[in-house]
């Protein structure tokens, strides 16, 4: 059975969100008031009273709790407790990181004209990449408009309204066969870039929907933007989860090297997502455009002089090195020579067991990235039938499902009355965007629900569970027991 | 630059001061004559003018020429040009011109005011970041001030240098900052979305500041004391800050100052929070140095006096562990505030820019946070140390309360060994140069680790830029002078004077090494004045 509540709990409930400032507010961000429930404290207690858990049941959470490979971990910890001397660095960040990663990116979107540490910024993670490119925009175009193709991470929303810009969100959903659909929406960012559009942000592979841009897609983006006079932000920080490789099918440096639009293009990635250390706030970004270099290395000097220490140098030039050693390996060089090559690359900065390091990273991370594929198929059989359709998931870890029967049904509502009756926090679509009265109005859209499909799968098995349990009631009942008709944008 | 352990730390001070004074006298005795000799010879030489001619040139290719916009042009040309590009070609010559000679032989550049700590911080540090490790695995987008164990750390310290017992800083008004720079930088955005107007700096001090108050397009200003040149510390009284402009909106104050250790005392700490309560104005403290005083109180005064006044809530604290326990590579800082509309609006500047800190830090800020609080109860014995954790960790802590001992027990001992340390080659840089007639060495108040900033003995209206290039060139010595903290340069050419900042948080030798090149360069500028090229150096637009 799951909790009902009384009328005098249900009006006490009532009493506790409209005290929340948030929900009193309509232009609140439909994200944040889904969270400012979440994050209440006397409702969580009024579910903990109840022995409801209010705090370990999330289906959308968009963080992994899986292990960060022992290499790199282990890297970090020697270098902490080592404790170097701990010195300032440049406002871009230590060069020794700057430089593993220029490298990274050169090998793996095979460029021509390889990236030095010149075109790197370090950053306090994707975000503070993000959120840095926002504020170099704002300065130099505060009347300009971002165009941000959606559903995506509230960030690129947030940063908009933060920095007073205006932004325009795009998005489309199509159905590629009955039971599958695509989030992809070139036509749509094509159509509304133009002269006011300053930065056009792309998240590739999309988040929340795992799908990839192909080359010739971003060539259109980068070549209209180009045209426009707008610089486009591409987010990759899902692209080294890819199921089927482990490598990015699609690099934005390669496409923008090649359509000659390099000096429109910026990058920006993290070590959050792919190798689990969210907890680090590990960031870059990178661009062959030095004017913009210099203007977020400024932006960097004023935050926090630089962004982080030393301490992550070796974790850094160790990754960049397994991951050019396996995109060496995919083109049949010989391990030989891809070892000869490394150390010239890297100074000789080389593991002596390096192989041996190499192949068990590169085995925790297929591990990995087969737990991220088969966790989405496990959760989608436990849902079955109340799935309508998915989005074409093609790497780590997470998707957007379409929900069957509930098209019309007030989103902010079922979060919050899934939250009292189950403990489970959900993330619906208006989450990543668009705002909540057109994934309600209309019919393209519907209720759409991101799976994180990266968590420990006891939990994710009882709230996917618990959440399935509530639909049916919710289908019976047609009625939730605290109803606000709360709605935001 | 040579880095310390603690074992050397300890070493040098069982030595004391005088052995390195007597050493540095000696060596002056010996071969200072020749060196200056040497140094009068090389001037002549085509290659020493190049190289001031380069100099000039590599300030102009890089844009730190500009006299038209407010910049911090002194501060870069010093660090990118003085003791960067130049370097190699200058070192190549001196290091031919003193061959043989005790002091330059195989010379290398040597900064005088490296303004970070070279003591190595204490190991405990390390073993906490690398238990940090675990949590920071379990991530959380939701906490964009880090942790709530971090905050709580975090307000503990604070709370700890209000008072014993002292809870006037939540955990909600805590937040994890990369450094100081960040909660500077953060608290003016802050206070321009909460109330537009302008920041007034009190005294010299690094140029992050008024930076990001240009790139916030605030309006700002610095303030010097009118008593500067009277030895009474460059920071201005409160009672001159009466003719503030209406726009004030914060006061941005370091105490103790960076360069030159000055600091308020109670009198003028109550006049400075009465002044912000009386003008509606807000105080950003920012406490890098407060650890560092000598004569160390156990509380904060500048927030002792703003409670006993009840205008905590005028106070932004920002602060860090770069200078502490010079950990400056971390970025480990912190910002504090009492007002709950502060809060909110910090919280969102966060949230805007990396959803979260580094999640690393749990345990030591609980740690830090812990150990403050057990440091203002001054215990006698291990016991009481113990004692005193069992009362104080968290329910959840859990580490022993024999390792929070061990652990203490060290950071205790190196801050004793590095504050001795401190102090004992501030004595060696004043001893040496006022026995050697190369600075006015009183002029600094020095009351707190580790930079004095003291006036070199040259006339007023002497090139403080060029001083401080020709020095390079010449020695093979750079440090920060008066421009770098900000203020025209034409203000101190011909009013402060020129004043080098010596950062004595260095190894012995290169502190004694730097003061014996800065002897001689004095000497020959004092008998030869400068060289016509670096006269061209002017800096009068320092933000």
């Amino acid at each position: 059975m799951l909790k009902t509540y009384t009328n005098e709990e249900v009006r006490r409930i009532k009493r506790i969100l409209l005290s929340i400032p948030a929900l009193q507010n309509k232009q609140t961000n439909y994200w944040t008031a889904v969270d400012e429930v979440y994050a209440n404290e006397e409702i969580s207690q009024i579910l903990e009273t109840s022995n409801i858990d209010s705090h370990s049941l999330k289906l959308s959470a968009g963080t992994s709790v899986l292990n960060t490979p022992t290499q790199l971990l282990a890297s970090i910890v020697t270098a902490l407790q080592n404790h170097t001397y701990r010195f300032y660095m440049p406002s871009a960040g230590s060069p020794v990181a700057r430089d593993a990663i220029a490298l990274r990116e050169s090998y793996i979107a095979g460029l021509r004209s390889k990236l030095d540490q010149n075109d790197i910024v370090m950053t306090t993670g994707s975000t503070g990449a993000i959120s840095s490119i926002f504020e170099m925009v704002a300065a130099e175009y505060p009347q300009g408009t971002v165009l941000i193709a959606g559903p995506t991470y509230y960030l690129y929303r947030f940063c908009a309204q933060y920095y007073k810009l205006k932004y325009i969100e795009v998005s489309n959903v199509t159905q590629v066969d009955p039971k599958r659909s695509s989030w992809l929406c070139l036509n749509e960012i094509i159509t509304s870039i133009n002269d006011g559009i300053k930065l056009v942000c792309i998240v590739n592979p999309t988040n929340p929907t795992g799908e990839y841009y192909s080359k010739e897609q971003l060539n259109e983006i980068f070549t209209k933007a180009k045209l426009a006079g707008a610089i486009v932000l591409v987010d990759e920080l899902f692209g080294f989860l890819d199921y089927s490789s482990g490598m990015p099918q699609v690099s934005a440096l390669s496409v923008a090297e090649k359509s000659r639009t390099s000096n429109n293009v910026i990058i920006v990635n993290g070590f959050s997502k792919t190798n689990n250390l969210a907890g680090f706030r590990i960031g870059y970004l990178a661009t062959k455009n030095i004017s913009m270099i210099r203007k977020l290395t400024r932006i960097n000097q004023v935050r926090s002089c630089f962004p982080v220490g030393d301490f992550i140098d070796n974790m850094l030039v160790l990754d960049s090195q397994f991951r050019i050693s396996k995109y060496a390996q995919k083109k049949g060089i010989p391990r030989l020579r891809i070892l000869k090559l490394i150390n010239n690359q890297f100074n000789n900065r080389v593991p002596r067991d390096f192989w041996k390091q190499s192949d068990d990273f590169w085995k925790t991370m297929e591990n990995t990235t087969e737990y991220y594929e088969s966790e989405l198929l496990r959760a989608k059989e436990i849902l079955g039938e109340l799935i309508e359709t998915s989005a074409e998931t093609k790497v780590g870890f997470n998707s957007l499902v379409k929900i069957k029967g509930l098209d019309s049904v007030n989103m902010f509502d079922f979060s919050v009355n899934c939250y009292l009756a189950t403990g489970v926090k959900v993330e619906l679509g208006p989450s990543y965007g668009l705002g909540q009265k057109v994934w309600e109005a209309n019919s393209k859209y519907g209720f759409w629900i991101r799976l994180t499909t990266a968590r420990d799968k006891r939990l994710y098995t009882k709230a996917l569970l618990l959440f399935k349990k509530f639909i049916h009631l919710y289908l019976q009942k047609k009625r939730f027991d605290v109803t606000t008709n709360l709605n935001f944008i | 630059m040579n880095y310390l352990e603690l074992g050397d730390v300890i070493r040098y001070n069982q030595q004391g001061p005088q052995s390195a004074i007597n050493g540095a006298l000696k060596e002056l005795d010996l071969n200072g004559l020749r060196n200056e000799n040497r140094t009068f010879q090389a001037r002549e030489m085509p290659t020493y003018q190049n190289d001031l001619n380069t100099l000039l040139a590599s300030a102009q290719g890089r844009g730190l020429d500009s006299q038209t916009n407010r910049s911090s042009g002194a501060y870069f040309l010093n660090e990118n040009v003085i003791g960067g590009e130049i370097v190699p070609s200058v070192l190549g010559r001196t290091n031919q011109v003193f061959m043989g000679n005790s002091i330059f032989t195989g010379v290398d550049k040597l900064k005088l005011g490296p303004g970070i700590g070279l003591v190595r911080p204490p190991e405990l540090y390390g073993e906490l970041l690398a238990m940090g490790m675990k949590p920071a695995l379990e991530v959380n987008y939701a906490a964009p001030g880090g942790t709530t164990r971090t905050r709580q750390g975090i307000a503990d310290i604070v709370n700890a240098s209000i008072g014993q017992e002292a809870k006037n800083i939540s955990p909600d008004g805590c937040f994890v900052t990369a450094g100081a720079t960040e909660g500077i930088q953060v608290a003016l955005q802050a206070q321009k979305e909460i109330d537009k107007g302008r920041i007034v700096f009190l005294g010299p001090g690094y140029y992050a500041g008024p930076l990001a108050a240009q790139r916030l397009e605030l309006p700002y200003e610095r303030r010097i004391s009118s008593c500067a040149r009277k030895g009474s510390g460059l920071l201005p009284d409160p009672t001159e800050l009466g003719d503030l402009p209406p726009d004030t909106k914060m006061v941005v104050v370091s105490l103790p100052n960076n360069p030159d250790g000055s600091d308020y005392d109670e009198n003028q700490l109550q006049s400075l929070v009465r002044l912000a309560q009386e003008k509606n104005i807000n105080i950003l403290f920012d406490g890098i140095f407060d650890d560092l005083r000598y004569e160390n109180p156990s509380t904060t005064p500048l927030l002792r006096a703003a409670e006993q006044q009840n205008g905590l809530d005028r106070i932004v604290t920002v602060s860090s562990l770069s200078k502490a326990t010079n950990l400056a590579g971390d970025r480990i800082g912190w910002l504090a505030t009492s007002n709950p509309i502060w809060a909110d609006k910090v919280n969102e500047i966060f949230v805007d820019r990396r959803c979260n800190p580094r999640l690393t830090l749990e345990p030591l800020f609980a740690f830090e946070g812990l150990a403050r609080q057990v440091s203002n109860s001054s215990p006698a014995n291990e016991s009481e140390i113990r004692k005193l954790y069992k009362q104080l960790k968290q329910p959840n802590d859990t580490m022993t309360d024999v390792k929070f001992c061990s652990m203490y027990l060290k950071l205790m001992q190196w801050k004793a060994a590095s504050s001795q340390y401190y102090r004992d080659n501030l004595t060696i840089a004043k001893d040496l140069w006022t026995a050697e007639g190369t600075a006015d060495m009183n002029i600094s108040p020095d009351l707190a680790g580790f930079n004095t900033f003291p006036r070199m003995n040259v006339p007023l209206g002497t090139n403080t830029m060029g001083y401080l290039a020709e020095q390079m060139v010449a020695t093979g010595l750079y440090t920060q002078a008066g421009p770098c903290f900000g203020v025209s340069q034409q203000k101190w050419d011909d009013d402060l004077g020129v004043r080098e900042r010596i950062s004595f948080a260095s190894d012995r030798e290169d502190l004694v090494n730097g003061l014996i090149r800065g002897s001689i360069f004095n000497r020959v500028v004092q008998s030869k004045g400068l060289s016509t090229t670096v006269q061209r150096l002017n800096y009068d637009q320092q933000i």
